[in-house]
C-alpha cells in the first residue's frame, strides 16, 4: 500500500489484444514524482509509447487517471483525465470529463486504467469493486451514447453504474471523436474517443461500493473543503451565476469585448449574439440543474425544447464552448438549433468544438466558392444555415464524400484541399480553436501557440485578461503570465479540481493554497517550490513528448488568420498577433522555461527536474 | 425535527452523502454503497434522488425492535439507536419502508440518521437547498 492519502494505490492494465487484465501497484516514488492525473498520464505515455507511432495503431495506449482529491470531501473534484497520443495533433493529449465517473473509479478501487493493444471484436470494460472484465460489445457497436448507456445498464441490471463511452463518430475514427461520460460530460478534445474506437473499446463502465479514499489529515482536509465551500457561498458569480447560467455567460462577455469567434473567425462580433447567449438559454432551453459528483456549483443544465422546429430535443447543455462552436462561429442565430446540434454531437460522441469549427471552415470554403454545393453533396453550406449545419454534422459521422475529409479535422482537410484553404483552417497543431480569441488577448495568442495540446483554452486561461487584471492588448509580460497561469492549470489537472474554482485556489502563479490542498489530502508535505517543480516536471514531460514526435518552435504558431488578419470591427478592432510579435513572445517564454531557442527543454532543465530518462532520449 | 427533501431542486451531486460519512467517519463512503444514513439513488445521468429518514411519528423501525433500542429523543424528536441495547438482528431494517436504517458493517449494530444532534451536515452543505430541516 502507498504511504500517502488520496489514492487507492492501484492501476488497472487492460491488454485488448491478449485480453489480459492485471493490477499494478502505485509506488511511493511514482506518487512523489508525478502526484496524479496528468502527471500519471504523461509519465506512463512517455515511457511506454514508441516515438512516431500512428495514433490509430495498436501501439498507442489510452490512460485514464484520477487525481488525489477525487473521491474525497474536497468539492469540485469529480474529473477523470484521459490521455493518449492524439490523432488530431500527433502529440500528447489530455482531455477531462466531469460527472461521476472519476470518483466512482476510485470507489471501485482504482486510481487509473491503462488500455493497450487492440481488440479484434468490439468489447466493453466493466470495472467493479477491485475486479474488471471485458464483455462483448457486438450489440453495442453502432449505438449512440445514450443507447449505449441504456444497454449496459440493462445488461448489468444496475442503474447506478457510471459509463464512459464512445459513439459512432469514435467508432468510425472521426478524428475528433470524443469520450462521453455520464452521457453529457465530454472528454472532448483531441480525439481520445477515436483512439478508443480504433481499439474497438465501446465503453468503460464502473461501479464501486467498497473502497473509500483515505486522506492524510482528516481535520485539515475538512477545513480546506470548508474554505472552498465558504468562498463559493460568498462569491455571487459562483454561488448564483454558476447554477443560473453555467458557463453560458461568457458569450455575452466576449461579445461585449468584440472577441466572440464569428463566421469562422472572419469577425469577432456577432450581430445575433443576443439570440444565442445565456439569457436565451434561460428563456428557451434550461429546465433543471444537474451537477457533477461533489459539486455545489450545479453548472450543468438539462434542456428540453417544447415547441417549434426543434420540439422534442432533449440535451444536457449547451455550455459556452458549444454556443460558440455550433453557434456564432457557424453564424447560427437560433439557440434551439445550437441545442439540437449539441444533442446530436453528444449522442454521436463528437467534440462540439472541433466539429463546429470544422463545419465553419467548410462554410467559409463554400462561401468563397472553393467547395461547391456539388462537392458538398447538395448542401448549401452558408453561414447561419442551421439545416445545413445539422446535415453536415450527420455526414461527418457517416463519413460520406467530402465529409470524410472534414472528419479528419481542419488541418488535414486543408492539406487535402490544398491551395489557400490553410488560411481558413482555425487550429493550432491540428486542434481546432476553443472559443476564446487568439487575437483579442495577447496572453491567449502566446498560450494557444505554445500549448502542448494545441488550440485548447485549458492550458493558458483567458480570464485574468478578460477581467482586466492584465492588459490584453499588450504583449509585454505575457510570457511570465503564461508561465504563471500554465503552472496553475497544470497543477489543477494533477490534483484534478475543476476550472470553475480556479479563482478560489489561485489562477496566476502557484501559491500556498495549491500546496495546502495537495498536502492535507496526500501528506506529501510539498512546499510551494516543490509544487512549482512538479508543475514544471509535468509540463516539460508533455513538451518532451511532443518534441520526440518532431515538434519544435516551428509548430508553436497560430492560425494564419490570427497572425495576418486584424479583427475587422468592434471594440477589439485591429487586434491580431503578427508573426514577429509572436516570435518575440516565444523567445521570452522559451528563456523563462529554460528551453533552447528551438523550443526544446534543455538537458540541464530536464536533469534538474529529475527527468533523466527524458533527457537521455532528447539529448542522446 | 425532520429532514424534508425536494427532488425538484436536487441536482444529483451527492454532496449530502459524502459529508454525512466524512463528518462522522473521516472518509467519503462510496455513494453506491447500499448502507448509509442517507442514500443516493442514481437512475441515469438526468435523474437521481436521495432517501432520508422521515423520523416517522409512528416509527416502524422502533416498533419492530424487540430490544427497545430505538427511542425518540425528546428535544429534537429524532429516533435514535442505542448501540448498547442493539443486537444487530436487522428487524428494524426489514421494517423500515424507506430503507433508511441499516446495519453498520463496522460494529454490526443498527445505524440511522440522528440529524447530527440537531444540525445536519447534509442540510448545511446542500447548495441547492433540496434538503431542509423542518420543525414538525
Amino acid at each position: 500500500m502507498v504511504s500517502y492519502g488520496g489514492y487507492c494505490g492501484r492501476l488497472l492494465r487492460v491488454d485488448l489484444t491478449t485480453k489480459k487484465i492485471s493490477t499494478e501497484v502505485l509506488t511511493d516514488d511514482f506518487i512523489r514524482k508525478y502526484v496524479g492525473c496528468n502527471g500519471f498520464g504523461a509519465a506512463i505515455l512517455f515511457k511506454e509509447l514508441p516515438a512516431r507511432i500512428d495514433p490509430f495503431s495498436p501501439a498507442n495506449k489510452v490512460v485514464l487517471a484520477t487525481g488525489p482529491l477525487t473521491g474525497t470531501i474536497v468539492p469540485c473534484t469529480p474529473k477523470v483525465g484521459i490521455f493518449t497520443k492524439s490523432p488530431l495533433t500527433g502529440g500528447f493529449m489530455d482531455s477531462y470529463a466531469g460527472g461521476h465517473f472519476g470518483a466512482e473509479l476510485k470507489f471501485a478501487g482504482f486510481d487509473g486504467v491503462i488500455i493497450e493493444g487492440v481488440s479484434e471484436n468490439p468489447v466493453w470494460l466493466y470495472i467493479h469493486d477491485g475486479q474488471a472484465e471485458l464483455r462483448d460489445a457486438g450489440k453495442l457497436w453502432g449505438l449512440s451514447v445514450p443507447e449505449t448507456e441504456a444497454a449496459v445498464r440493462a445488461e448489468l441490471n444496475n442503474n447506478a453504474v457510471h459509463v464512459a463511452s464512445i459513439g459512432p463518430a469514435g467508432e468510425r475514427l472521426v478524428r475528433f471523436g470524443c469520450v462521453m461520460v455520464d452521457m453529457s460530460h465530454a472528454a472532448g478534445r483531441g480525439g481520445v474517443g477515436a483512439v478508443l474506437g480504433s481499439k474497438k473499446l465501446k465503453a468503460i463502465v464502473v461501479h464501486g461500493t467498497k473502497y473509500s479514499v483515505p486522506v492524510a489529515n482528516v481535520e485539515a482536509t475538512k477545513a480546506v473543503a470548508d474554505r472552498i465551500y465558504q468562498h463559493i457561498s460568498e462569491t455571487p458569480a459562483l454561488r448564483d451565476g454558476m447554477p443560473k447560467y453555467g458557463t453560458t455567460g461568457a458569450l455575452k462577455a466576449n461579445q461585449a469585448s468584440g472577441i466572440l469567434g464569428t463566421r469562422n473567425w472572419q469577425s469577432e462580433t456577432f450581430e445575433h449574439a443576443s439570440n444565442i447567449d445565456g439569457d436565451a438559454c434561460l428563456k428557451e432551453l434550461f429546465e433543471k440543474n444537474l451537477a457533477c459528483f461533489q459539486c455545489p456549483l450545479r453548472c450543468v443544465h438539462f434542456s428540453r425544447i417544447k415547441e417549434g422546429k426543434y420540439a422534442g430535443t432533449e440535451t444536457i447543455g449547451p455550455q459556452y464552448e458549444t454556443m460558440y462552436s455550433l453557434g456564432s462561429v457557424c453564424g447560427i442565430a437560433d439557440i434551439k438549433a445550437v441545442a439540437k446540434a449539441n444533442e446530436y454531437c453528444n449522442a454521436m460522441g463528437m467534440d462540439t468544438i472541433s466539429a463546429g469549427v470544422t463545419v465553419a471552415f467548410a462554410m467559409e470554403l463554400y462561401e468563397r466558392g472553393i467547395l461547391t454545393a456539388e462537392d458538398l453533396g447538395g448542401l448549401q453550406l452558408t453561414f447561419g444555415n442551421d439545416d445545413a449545419l445539422l446535415a453536415a454534422l450527420e455526414r461527418i459521422v457517416t463519413r460520406s464524400g467530402v465529409y470524410r475529409t472534414l472528419g479528419e479535422g481542419t488541418k488535414r482537410a486543408a492539406e487535402i484541399f490544398g491551395g489557400e484553404t490553410y488560411k481558413y483552417a482555425v487550429h493550432v497543431k491540428g486542434l481546432e480553436l476553443a472559443g476564446h480569441s487568439g487575437r483579442g488577448y495577447k496572453g491567449m495568442s502566446l498560450g494557444y501557440a505554445t500549448s502542448p495540446r494545441g488550440g485548447s483554452h485549458q492550458d493558458m486561461r483567458h480570464l485574468p485578461e478578460r477581467a482586466g487584471q492584465f492588459d490584453r492588448r499588450d504583449p509585454n509580460g505575457k510570457a511570465q503570465l503564461n508561465y504563471d497561469i500554465t503552472s496553475t492549470t497544470t497543477i489543477r489537472d494533477t490534483l484534478n479540481y475543476c476550472a470553475m474554482i480556479e479563482d478560489v485556489i489561485g489562477r496566476v502563479g502557484l501559491n500556498e493554497r495549491h500546496a495546502e490542498l495537495l498536502n492535507t489530502v496526500t501528506g506529501l508535505n510539498f512546499s510551494v517550490q516543490d509544487v512549482q517543480r512538479l508543475a514544471d516536471r509535468i509540463w516539460n514531460l508533455e513538451r518532451a513528448f511532443n518534441v520526440r514526435e518532431g515538434m519544435s518552435r516551428k509548430d508553436d504558431v497560430l492560425p494564419y488568420r490570427f497572425m495576418n488578419e486584424p479583427i475587422p470591427e468592434g471594440p477589439s478592432q485591429g487586434m491580431h498577433c503578427p508573426p514577429e510579435e509572436l516570435e518575440r513572445m516565444k523567445d521570452e517564454l522559451y528563456k523563462l522555461r529554460r528551453w533552447t531557442p528551438e523550443g526544446i527543454p534543455s538537458k540541464e532543465l530536464l536533469l534538474d527536474l529529475g527527468l533523466d530518462d527524458v533527457a537521455a532520449e532528447l539529448w542522446p | 425535527m425532520k429532514l424534508v427533501y425536494d427532488q425538484a431542486k436536487c441536482s444529483g451531486c451527492a454532496v449530502c452523502v459524502s459529508v454525512c460519512s466524512f463528518c462522522r467517519k473521516g472518509y467519503v463512503r462510496p455513494v453506491n454503497e447500499s448502507n448509509g444514513r442517507i442514500k443516493f439513488v442514481y437512475v441515469n445521468p438526468t435523474d437521481s434522488y436521495v432517501v432520508v429518514c422521515h423520523q416517522c411519528e409512528d416509527a416502524a423501525c422502533a416498533k419492530a425492535c424487540l430490544q427497545e433500542a430505538i427511542t425518540r429523543h425528546s428535544a429534537t424528536g429524532t429516533w435514535m439507536v442505542h448501540v448498547e441495547k442493539c443486537i444487530g438482528c436487522g428487524l428494524c431494517v426489514d421494517a423500515c419502508p424507506y430503507g433508511a436504517i441499516y446495519i453498520d458493517a463496522e460494529n454490526g449494530k443498527a445505524d440511522k440518521c440522528d440529524l447530527c444532534q440537531g444540525e445536519p451536515a447534509c442540510v448545511k452543505y446542500c447548495a441547492a437547498q433540496a434538503l431542509k430541516l423542518a420543525d414538525e
